[in-house]
């Protein structure tokens, strides 16, 4: 139960109350409550930038621009107009295609400058606060290219979604096109990117629930997005840690089950037995809060981190690894009707299966402390999937076979695989 | 931050703050005491939303869609991730409302107030869209205004409450119902329920004066609740725009269209409905009864979406004109809609339940498409007498049409007295919506563009939907500067059941905060041709029949990415593909650009446009004579004599200037 948790929760809301009564004697709306804008857009507008079928802003003096990642698709190069209908080339600097955002940077003339917008201080922001967004919604701007301005608040900060790690919400109308436009505050400041919007019925319209990059993330991936040389940055991990595993410990605590020997977590300190009280300065409740805060880092990013060991806190500091698709070298055999299990077709030469000790016909009883209790066939699929998609280089795999001895007992044994 | 004299898009605040800090205030305050809700009836029906806490020791209001009488496993999901468990203390069914009890105390709580807002004032909701609440999420928050107060009928289906109903322009999603709307005071004045006006499709909630008077848990006094609003009323009454709104409405007509075929509303169900008709019901396995369960999700969920595209049987809106009787609407409300009818019976194809989703679809298959013309119009004036409408013109471009009834001495707005709309303006989008309490809606939004469909449009975020097209959009000073268009695109249909899949190619649908507004400074010159019966059907000056090439929208190359059969640009041997260059001249480097030259001359003028196509005209000249293909070969060989000597050169080119005489818009 966390009942505790109430008095602390009375005592600071005592104080909202409070405030607001004062502030409330004092200060009282004489006109519209929402402000008027005008200036605001025009200041904001050469600072947008229409982009293919979606939106993107100018965020430094020398032409950098960011939009989403699925904005960009695989597209290196673009032609863009701003919001004021200047005429650049663009060229991918940088994608994060699982956080969506993606950084171009605009062909200027030598010592040329641009107008941009600065990303806001994610501190300063508030829910509740009137935050402008800026696009091209339903390409409704195609032909006389002026972007459309819609007004709301901030709905919500520091949300997850399935694609965003730290995502602001937004009430301002935000519709197909909208993708990859800026949140600007009432100070002109970058509040966000917006990227999702939740629609409804499957209407492709928007509902007053949108949600955008925040101003955090930006800040923290500008800089790698611009040095990617076109490529992709990859998320950052913390590699080589198990955390306990029950419904109600992942709602509890973050408290490491063990760490992989050599792994780049092992190398950092952390060990089995600590509870991860804070991470990059936020606090840590359980292990599902802290796999979201894992999602907004960089790989190589270096982040301070809190722990509890044998009841006293402990700093360490952890350089996040690099998510790299790894390779097992596994073949897997295409199970029988009757077959309970998939069995290992084959072993390339030299790769971490075979060096790891497994061989040709063992049966996979599971992996990763995961048993197979489902239809050979099932496993078959969700095997391929889990070699292809989930194993990351460096990281090492637990897999449980059973082998057939010269005795013609069969006896299960577990294996550690380090994929390349 | 700003450097060699380029202005950086940043810069001071651009309010004064007071306003904003109350509107962070409310939020900050509100957050907090919103809960999100899940609970599970018979182990296989889950429902979840949001409430409000109302009293210090625990007692939580919220609606019958979120926690239906006979609910169990009632868990409340605090902000910070507590969770509780709750008890029904009384439902109805009647207000859409279930009060449940945790055992709790010191909690904050909103206060309440029995008042109705006023119309226009600032409208807060708080909701646990989506559920995010039970992963942890906090309630979202979203400002609007009131933007009715009418009262509201028992739609079937789940959503039962019928009464004084407040509406709001705050966002409303799937999860917000039982949640709270609180007023610019701060107060909890009304409880969201899943109800809403058939045409207009926004957050309808239950006035907490209506649960206070009606539930007994309120009546007999048990709950401690706080009356004491955080703030005192605004001194000067409600904002500009509400003030203006309340004058406009003295010029808002209502007007309802009978068209051949009356529009209908699909069929509702409701779960216990559903249930019953279901055979041995009482015999299935837990399995089984899950499954039919999520079915009858899957078949609700298409009937909105459905419901939602097409014209609801409300009245429209209309704006008086003139003392004598022309009124401005939006041509959508006129227009012919689509019919899909049965091929045996020539009746609309009729939606009835049936078993799943893909069955509903199913039963509208042999289904013929023709026109449902309009056949009667009805103003419906102020003071609630009737009359007989007649459409005198239409303006197809500007997408409005003006109507004329027999009346003198109307009260009206001047369309002389318009103002041009303003990027980033505070603008109302004014509604009709008849009853006895309220009989006009404001939605507020900004002016999000000045110049839509070669300036004669504006674009704002009002929400628009179907009752409200037609209405006039005004500024904060009481200025008309425009009359609402179609709230959907393409245009609404009815005898057909659309899936999914089809459902997601319609672009816009109503209150997606793109709308669209004819402009009356642009609408004014073409006025006197209205009145006078003179039906306007293509844009004024020249028209080449050619669509952009959307990759290259925002290029310097003008690129041709269709054209029109029949048109001027066909006539003139223009392709898809072909690169256009200059203008009479003129070096054309957008779209934009390039389209301006073309509808600033008149029809009927010619004009030169150098012409690049990518793949290489290549023609011979022999004997001084341009040969372009085979035909042309062959005819100039039979001219020529035996043996007579000519020269031939062969001519690369690209470019070629093409002459077009300029058509009329279409």
């Amino acid at each position: 139960m966390t009942w505790n948790r109430f008095p602390l929760f009375c005592r600071l809301v005592a104080g909202c109350c409070l405030a607001f009564c004062l502030f409330a004697a004092a200060l009282l709306p004489a006109g519209e409550m929402r402000p008027n804008v005008t200036a605001l857009c025009n200041r904001v507008k050469p600072a947008f930038v229409f982009i293919g079928g979606g939106s993107g802003v100018i965020v430094s003096p020398d032409g950098w621009m960011l939009t989403n990642s699925h904005v960009v698709g695989d597209v290196k190069q673009f032609d863009v107009r701003t919001g004021d209908g200047k005429h650049y080339r663009a060229n991918l600097l940088g994608r994060d295609v699982t956080g969506d955002l993606a950084a171009l940077q605009l062909e200027l003339n030598p010592h040329a400058k641009t107008p941009y917008l600065e990303p806001a201080d994610p501190e300063t922001l508030h829910v509740g606060d009137f935050a402008c967004a800026v696009g091209n919604p339903f390409a409704e701007g195609l032909v006389d290219q002026n972007p459309a301005f819609t007004l709301g608040v901030i709905s919500g900060l520091n949300q997850t979604t399935e694609a965003y790690a730290d995502a602001v919400v937004t009430d301002a109308a935000l519709n197909p096109g909208n993708s990859g436009g800026p949140l600007v505050n009432m100070a002109g400041q970058l509040v966000g990117i917006n990227g999702q919007i939740v629609t409804r019925w499957g209407l492709r319209s928007g509902t007053g629930l949108g949600y955008a990059i925040s101003s955090r993330q930006i800040r923290l991936w500008l800089p790698r997005l611009v040095k990617a040389k076109g490529g992709e940055v990859p998320h950052g991990r913390l590699s080589g840690v198990e955390f306990e595993f029950s419904e109600e410990a992942l709602w509890k605590v973050a408290r490491i089950k063990s760490v992989v020997h050599g792994s780049s977590s092992d190398q950092c300190g952390l060990k089995a037995g600590d509870r991860i009280l804070q991470f990059d300065g936020r606090a840590i409740d359980n292990a599902i809060q802290l796999a979201r805060t894992l999602r907004m880092y960089p790989q190589d990013h270096e982040v301070s981190v809190r722990v509890e060991r044998e009841g006293k806190p402990q700093n360490l500091r952890v350089k996040l690894s690099g998510v790299r698709p790894g390779s097992l070298g596994i073949t897997l055999a295409q199970p029988g009707k009757n077959d309970p299990f998939v069995r290992i077709a084959g072993l390339a030469k030299d790769s971490p299966g075979q060096q790891a000790g497994l061989k040709p016909g063992d049966e996979i009883l599971g992996v990763e402390g995961v048993e197979f209790k489902m239809p050979a066939q099932t496993q078959f699929r969700l095997l391929h999937v889990w070699f292809e998609k989930r194993v990351f280089a460096g990281e090492p795999v637990r897999i449980k076979v059973r082998r057939k001895g010269s005795d013609g007992k069969t006896t299960p044994q577990e294996f550690q695989v380090l994929p390349k | 931050m700003s450097s060699a004299g380029v202005a950086p898009g940043a810069g001071p605040p651009v309010t004064g703050g007071d306003t904003a800090a109350l509107v962070r205030r409310v939020a900050e305050a509100g957050v907090p005491r919103t809960v999100g809700i899940v609970c599970n009836r018979q182990k296989y029906e889950s429902f979840y939303g949001a409430g409000a806490i109302l009293s210090p020791d625990g007692y939580i209001i919220t609606s019958t869609t979120v926690v239906p009488a006979g609910a169990e496993e009632i868990k409340v999901y605090f902000d910070g991730a507590a969770v509780h468990n709750a008890k029904i203390v009384e439902t109805s069914d009647d207000l859409e409302a279930t009060v449940l009890k945790i055992g709790a105390r010191d909690l904050p709580c909103f206060p309440v107030t029995r008042e109705v807002p006023e119309l226009g004032t600032a409208a807060f909701t708080f909701s646990n869209a989506h559920n995010t609440m039970e992963m942890g999420g906090r309630a979202s928050f979203s400002m609007g205004v009131v933007s009715g107060y009418f009262e509201v009928e028992n739609l079937g289906g789940e959503s039962c409450y019928h009464g004084p109903a407040i509406e709001t322009s705050a966002a409303v999603n799937p999860g917000s119902d039982g949640g709270p709307v609180v007023d610019e005071r701060g107060q909890l004045c009304a409880v969201l329920s899943l109800n809403a006006l058939p045409g207009r499709w926004q957050g309808v909630s239950v006035p907490m004066g209506q649960l206070l008077d009606r539930l007994q848990i309120f009546k007999s006094g048990k709950v401690r609740l706080n009356f004491n609003p955080p703030v005192p009323p605004p001194k000067d009454g409600p904002g500009a725009l509400a003030c203006r709104a309340k004058e406009s409405s003295g010029c808002l007509v209502g007007i309802t269209v009978r068209r051949k075929f009356p529009p209908e509303m699909l069929p509702r169900t409701s779960w216990d409905d559903w249930r019953k008709r279901i055979k041995g019901w009482d015999k299935l396995g837990l399995a089984q009864k899950e499954k039919r369960f999520s079915a009858y999700t899957d078949v609700e969920t298409l009937l909105e979406a459905n419901q939602i595209l097409r014209r609801p049987p409300v009245a429209l809106t209309g704006l008086v004109i003139s003392p004598d009787g022309h009124i401005l609407t939006s041509a959508f409300n006129l227009g012919d809609d689509l019919v899909f009818k049965d091929r045996s019976t020539g009746k609309p194809g009729k939606a009835e339940i049936r078993n799943d989703a893909a069955e509903l679809i199913e039963a509208g298959k042999d289904l013929v498409k023709d026109s449902n013309p309009v056949e009667k119009i009805i103003v419906t004036l102020p003071d609630g007498s009737q009359k007989e409408g007649r459409l005198l013109a239409r303006h197809e471009p500007a997408g409005v049409a003006l109507l004329k009834i027999e009346a003198k001495g109307l009260k009206y707005c001047d369309p002389a007295t318009s103002a041009q709309p303003e990027l980033g303006a505070q603008v109302g989008l004014i509604g009709y919506v008849g009853g006895k309490l309220v009989r006009y809606t404001l939605n507020t939004g900004i002016v999000s563009s000045t110049s839509r469909s070669r300036g004669m449009w504006f674009q704002t975020d009002a929400l628009l939907n179907y009752a409200n097209s037609g209405g006039p959009v005004i500024s904060d000073q009481g200025r008309l500067l425009g009359i609402a268009l179609a709230p959907i695109q393409p245009h609404t249909v009815i005898g057909r059941v659309f899936t999914h899949g089809e459902l997601t190619a319609w672009t816009v649908a109503p209150n997606s905060g793109v709308s669209m507004v004819c402009r009356i400074d642009r609408l004014l010159p073409s006025l006197a041709d209205l009145k006078a019966g003179k039906n306007i059907t293509r844009m004024p000056g020249g028209f080449l029949g050619v669509a952009l090439d959307p990759r290259e929208a925002f290029s310097e190359r003008v690129v041709l990415g269709g054209v029109q059969p029949g048109s001027a640009a066909e006539a003139a041997g223009l392709k898809t593909g072909d690169r256009v260059s200059k203008v009479d001249g003129l070096p054309v480097a957008s779209w934009k650009e390039f389209s301006e030259q073309i509808s600033r001359r008149q029809p009927g003028t010619k004009v030169q446009l150098v012409v690049h196509r990518k793949n290489i005209v290549r023609h011979l000249v022999i004997a001084g004579r341009k040969v372009e293909n085979e035909a042309e070969l062959k005819a100039l060989m039979e001219k020529l004599k035996p043996g007579e000597k000519f020269e031939g050169v062969l001519v690369q080119s690209n470019v070629r200037t093409v002459t077009v005489t300029l058509g009329e818009a279409q």
